[in-house]
């Protein structure tokens, strides 16, 4: 067999859950796209997985007036045919369009692509773009991190041991919101060597609300919010695309030094643009 | 070596099974190695490739991505459940064939399954829904060319 050896519950509830996952070497197990695959080369050796899905209410997307909440258990293939997602988070679908292939978006949860936290993924940057929060649960107690603390490095997070993500809440954007994804990988589908993620809400020519990060390019995602300020200023009839291209310009100008500014100077004015294009498109 | 064990209930092709699993088998080794199911094929044994595809509740899933134990309470659906008890092959089996979809044949079973799935959800399916199936496979025989030849001719446009 591939995995070495671990034990494994699937509690029925979530507080045997928690008090299973407050033993040392406890592991949550989700959709497993991420985690059964590292098992299988053995990188990853947990004493016990703890299985969350028999537990009740991890299940489904909530809203209220102001936000949705997502549970963890949702899968892409569930949120991506939200209807609810798709017209108050349309970012969180058209990212989903990026993610994997059917089959993994069929098993793979938002929850555990965020916890994994790999750079190269979609959700993390749409997550900070989106001004998400996570709650997370402990035996002891709940707190929330916004999306923008909770990254803290590559496959690092604010998470600790013994949590979990019981929701992902994010804000609603005003009916009639637009988003445009764009990136640049080998193939479709294969892992993102940059990203851009924008949502836009514009009325009378304007625009009210621009949501923009840029994934890949450093360990966690950036949210660039002097892009998303010259777009909110930006009079009516202004060419978005190419502002935004030159905002994003003088941000990467700031980052000189890091190891990926040389690259990113190059390709993320580009993305920018594009992203902002095909928001454009959609309006 | 496995520490742990579990009873767990699937069905398969449509038969009631009742087994007992260590809890770190693959999915994909429940099939083949516990049920002689060797027609589910693993490339890679990490995703990317397809080739393990089976139907799980009706929708796509990687084998290899799966515990046995997670498939518990599960209906699963292989390559040999697609055929008519007969052995007479299947329309999506006779298009692969009519169409020379297929050269040495590992990467068959996982389309098949994939296309199994496609063809319930959607009939008729668009040159978009046929690329985005085509995204979960690797074909290292056929250019790719002759497959979407089949799944057109499936779809009706053939
Ligand atoms: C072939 C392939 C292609 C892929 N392509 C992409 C891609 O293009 N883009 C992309 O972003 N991702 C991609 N992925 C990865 C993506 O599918 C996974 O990151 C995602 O599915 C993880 O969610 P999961 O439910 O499967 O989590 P699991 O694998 O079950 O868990 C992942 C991690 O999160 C933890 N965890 C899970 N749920 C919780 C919770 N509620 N609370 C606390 N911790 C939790 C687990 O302990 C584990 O550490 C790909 C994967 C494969 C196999
Ligand atoms: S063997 Fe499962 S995807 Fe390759
Ligand atoms: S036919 Fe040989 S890999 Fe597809």
């Amino acid at each position: 067999m591939k995995p070495a050896p671990f034990d494994y519950e699937s509690p029925a509830t979530l507080d045997e859950a928690l008090a299973l996952l407050d033993r040392p070497g406890a592991c949550p197990l989700a959709g497993g796209q991420s985690l059964i695959p590292s098992l299988s080369t053995r990188r990853m050796r947990p004493d016990l997985l703890v299985d969350l899905r028999r537990i009740p209410n991890l299940r489904g997307i909530d809203a209220d007036a102001h936000s949705l909440r997502i549970g963890p258990l949702v899968t892409f293939a569930e949120a991506a045919a939200s209807s609810e997602l798709r017209s108050a988070c349309p970012l969180v679908v058209e990212a989903i369009r990026h993610v994997g292939s059917p089959a993994i978006r069929n098993r793979g949860t938002l929850a555990g692509n965020l916890v994994w936290a790999d750079p190269a993924s979609e959700l993390p940057l749409v997550a900070v773009a989106l001004r998400a929060v996570l709650t997370l649960r402990h035996r002891d107690g709940v707190r929330e991190v916004e999306a923008a603390d909770f990254f803290l490095g590559a496959f690092e997070t604010a998470i600790r041991p013994g949590e979990i993500v019981i929701s992902i809440r994010i804000p609603k954007g005003a009916t009639g919101a637009r988003a445009g994804f764009a990136e640049v990988s080998l193939r479709r589908n294969a892992p993102a060597l940059a990203a851009v993620a924008v949502q836009i809400e514009a009325a009378d020519g304007r625009v009210r609300a621009a949501r923009i990060a840029a994934g890949s390019l450093q360990p966690t995602p950036m949210r660039l919010a002097s892009v998303e300020a010259a777009l909110e200023a930006a009079e009516p009839g202004t060419d978005l695309p190419a502002l935004g291209a030159l905002a994003a310009g003088q941000t990467i100008a700031g980052l000189a030094g890091q190891s990926t500014a040389g690259y990113a100077g190059t390709v993320l004015p580009a993305l920018v643009g594009r992203a902002i294009a095909s928001t454009l498109a959609a309006l | 070596m496995s520490r742990d064990t579990r009873e767990i209930t699937v069905t398969v092709n449509g038969a009631p099974k009742r087994l007992t699993v260590p809890v770190r088998l693959l999915l994909s080794d429940l099939l083949r190695d516990v049920l002689g199911l060797t027609g589910t094929h693993v490339g890679c044994g990490q995703g990317p490739c397809g080739s393990c595809t089976v139907l799980a509740d009706g929708g796509t899933v990687r084998s290899c991505l799966m515990l046995a134990v997670q498939a518990d309470g599960m209906e699963i659906e292989t390559i040999e459940g697609v055929a008519a008890g007969d052995g007479a092959l299947h329309r999506i089996q006779e298009a692969f064939r009519e169409h020379h979809a297929l050269q040495c044949g590992f990467c068959t079973p996982g389309i098949v399954m994939a296309t199994v799935g496609l063809l319930r959800r959607s009939p008729h399916p668009s040159a978009d829904e046929r690329a985005e199936l085509m995204e979960g496979h690797l074909c290292r025989c056929t250019g790719y060319r002759n497959i979407d030849a089949a799944l057109a001719a499936l779809a009706g446009e053939g």
